[in-house]
């Protein structure tokens, strides 16, 4: 398994108040897999996604995640673990603006062991189609080719899973539709693809989805006929293209 | 995190925000600026005091002093001839000259200091001093007009002397005293010559007030003496003058068989001690000034803090970004550490240059001494590098703590 947790909770201590975020989760994802995470706002799905991107631990429960047991490092090691083994995407891009989309592409670089020559980063431009952006400031990209700055800066440190919260929120119909169908061709091309999503429509780009309320999950279930986005993209009406 | 890429990311977030950066920087600026000064004001009075007393002094030589106590039986410390211990001899002398290393030259010296000049009507109460001809050269002394005592003089037991200029003026008026006879305690001398003008001595006496005849007169014909009042003692190598002033009062007190808890009958002074004294009054103003600098890179620190502390609730969003990447706690330290040094470093050598131009024009408009020199330079460094240090710690902290999760939530 890529991805492996066991009855994992999480728990804050708000004001007193014992709030269960993460209610006993057990999940499992196999390498190649392309997973949606589904549910509302309050449902526990952010805290979820902070865990699994390791930014956050458990309170109880055990996650591995490629074969290493993350609870129970420090500091420096889950940064290290994100470093190499999760590429995140994230709803605002979080691209740094005083730096061109190919230093932003490298900034993983910078705390790994990786050699940074500039080379992986515009391949990874390349191969989300802004191979002639890479000395572009974030403000001169639109929001579309800002989110695909930020897939490849995901891809830079050839992680174990990638990890998108959001990544279509921002965006319009077809800038998220073009994210969406670059997930989907780094999927088929291998890669581990969690999807975290408050719609339906998008989670249907998946190939399984799982609900979750409360803390816990309340549906995990196979996707029959996922979305096509690029069917869906060639069926949008004809634009005037950037 | 290599060294080299932290400091990329210093320059890339200092040159985003110049003004700022240069405004964060101020505070170092003066600061800096202003302990460049006041080390070379410092360092340029010293030198200057030095130098008056080198002219005091002439070449920087010891001088043995026969007396007990430190400040010696000097002129203007007692009355007459032999006031302080008479055990001070011509074989102290010789056994300086010949068993303490690094000595060149010792010449002995006799003094009366309360003697009476007379010439025709008038008469003065003066000091006369016993010297050899090379008393010219070890106190760099000119003659104004006339001759100085020579080796002749000294041999001959000649009735010759040599007047200060306050004693030229008291006994002769504007008339030339040189060939004149004069008579001094009852024994009559002729001018040979007039000494230069000297002034004020480091202790205030007036150094013109003198007559100075040979040595040999003054044990032999005058006053019939058989021990020295002072012996002088040029160095080889003068930046061991410490150390050969101590191996003087060494053989001294073994000759004169001195075991504590007696006291000395001699003592031993050097130029150096003199400058300690002297420089006493310029230190009290370099220690003010040196405060005010302080004060001002304490200011420069605590605005770099806080322009730190505001750029780490900026860029909260930025941190959780670069943690969520890889970078580990240490990684954020170093970065906004990086940032914090490099503006006060920055300071400093923009501190430097001003203050170099600063000297500069103190030497150009006033008569302030001001020496540039490489510690004015070393301190300005390691000041600036302190000072970022001190208050670029507690920001870079607070940046290296922040939870990912929280920051990465921050608008």
């Amino acid at each position: 398994m890529m991805l492996e947790m066991q009855e994992v909770t999480r728990t804050y201590d708000l004001g007193g108040q014992h709030v269960r975020a993460v209610n006993g989760v057990s999940l499992q994802i196999g390498a190649g897999e392309f997973v949606a995470i589904v549910g509302p706002s309050g449902s526990g799905k952010s805290t979820l996604m902070n865990l699994i991107a390791c930014l956050d631990t458990p309170t109880s429960g055990t996650y591995r995640l490629d074969g290493v047991e993350v609870g129970k490092l420090d500091d420096d090691h889950l940064s290290q673990v994100r470093n190499s083994k999760i590429g995140l995407v994230f709803q605002s891009y979080n691209l740094l603006p005083r730096m061109t989309a190919l230093e932003n592409v490298e900034l993983p670089l910078l705390y790994g062991t990786r050699h940074q020559d500039g080379k992986a980063a515009q391949s990874a431009l390349e191969a989300v189609g802004l191979g002639d952006r890479s000395r572009h400031w974030p403000n001169q990209l639109s929001g579309g080719q800002q989110q695909r700055v930020a897939i490849a800066r995901a891809l830079i440190n050839d992680p174990a899973v990638i990890l998108a919260d959001e990544p279509t929120g921002a965006l319009d119909t077809r800038s998220g539709l073009e994210v969406m169908d670059i997930f989907q061709r780094l999927n088929r091309e291998g890669r581990t693809v969690v999807l975290v999503t408050h719609e339906q429509a998008i989670a249907e780009h998946a190939r399984r989805v799982v609900n979750i309320r409360d803390g816990r999950i309340v549906a995990d279930e196979p996707v029959a006929h996922p979305r096509e986005a690029g069917e869906e993209l060639a069926k949008l009406p004809q634009e005037v293209r950037d | 995190m290599k060294t080299s890429l932290v400091l990329k990311e210093a320059r890339r977030a200092l040159s985003a925000n110049k003004v700022r950066t240069f405004l964060t920087m101020l505070g170092i600026i003066v600061g800096i600026t202003s302990l460049t000064i006041i080390v070379a004001v410092g360092q340029g009075s010293k030198a200057q005091v030095t130098g008056r007393l080198s002219k005091l002094w002439g070449t920087n030589p010891i001088m043995v002093t026969a007396s007990a106590g430190g400040r010696g039986a000097g002129p203007h410390m007692g009355m007459g001839v032999g006031v302080g211990s008479q055990t001070l001899t011509d074989e102290d002398l010789q056994a300086i000259e010949k068993e303490v290393p690094n000595v060149r030259k010792a010449s002995p010296g006799l003094l009366n200091s309360d003697a009476q000049v007379k010439f025709r009507q008038q008469t003065a109460t003066t000091e006369v001093f016993g010297v050899t001809p090379e008393f010219r050269e070890y106190r760099s002394w000119d003659v104004d007009s006339g001759d100085f005592i020579s080796e002749e003089d000294v041999r001959g037991l000649a009735r010759v002397a040599l007047i200060g200029q306050t004693v030229a003026r008291e006994l002769f008026g504007d008339a030339d005293p040189v060939g004149a006879t004069i008579r001094i305690d009852n024994v009559a001398f002729k001018v040979k010559g007039v000494m230069a003008r000297k002034g004020a001595s480091p202790e205030g006496g007036d150094l013109d007030d003198r007559v100075t005849i040979p040595i040999s007169t003054f044990a032999r014909r005058l006053y019939n003496v058989t021990y020295l009042s002072n012996i002088v003692v040029q160095l080889q190598d003068v930046s061991r003058m410490q150390e050969t002033g101590a191996a003087i009062a060494k053989l001294l007190r073994e000759r004169h068989h001195i075991v504590p808890p007696k006291q000395d009958d001699f003592s031993v002074r050097t130029p150096q001690g003199m400058v300690t004294v002297f420089a006493g009054t310029t230190q009290t103003l370099t220690l003010f000034l040196g405060i005010v600098s302080t004060i001002a890179l304490l200011v420069g620190g605590l605005v770099i803090m806080n322009i730190m502390l505001v750029s780490v609730g900026e860029r909260t969003r930025e941190i959780g970004l670069r943690r969520a990447v890889g970078a580990r706690r240490r990684d954020i330290l170093a970065q906004f550490l990086a940032e914090a040094l490099a503006i006060s470093v920055m300071g400093g050598v923009i501190g430097v240059v001003l203050g170099i131009l600063g000297v500069w024009m103190l030497r150009a408009m006033t008569q302030t001494p001001a020496v540039m020199s490489w510690q004015a330079i070393v301190l300005a460094a390691v000041f600036s590098v302190v000072v970022g240090i001190i208050f670029g710690v507690q920001p870079a902290r607070r940046a290296a703590l922040l939870d990912p999760v929280e920051a990465l939530r921050t608008e």
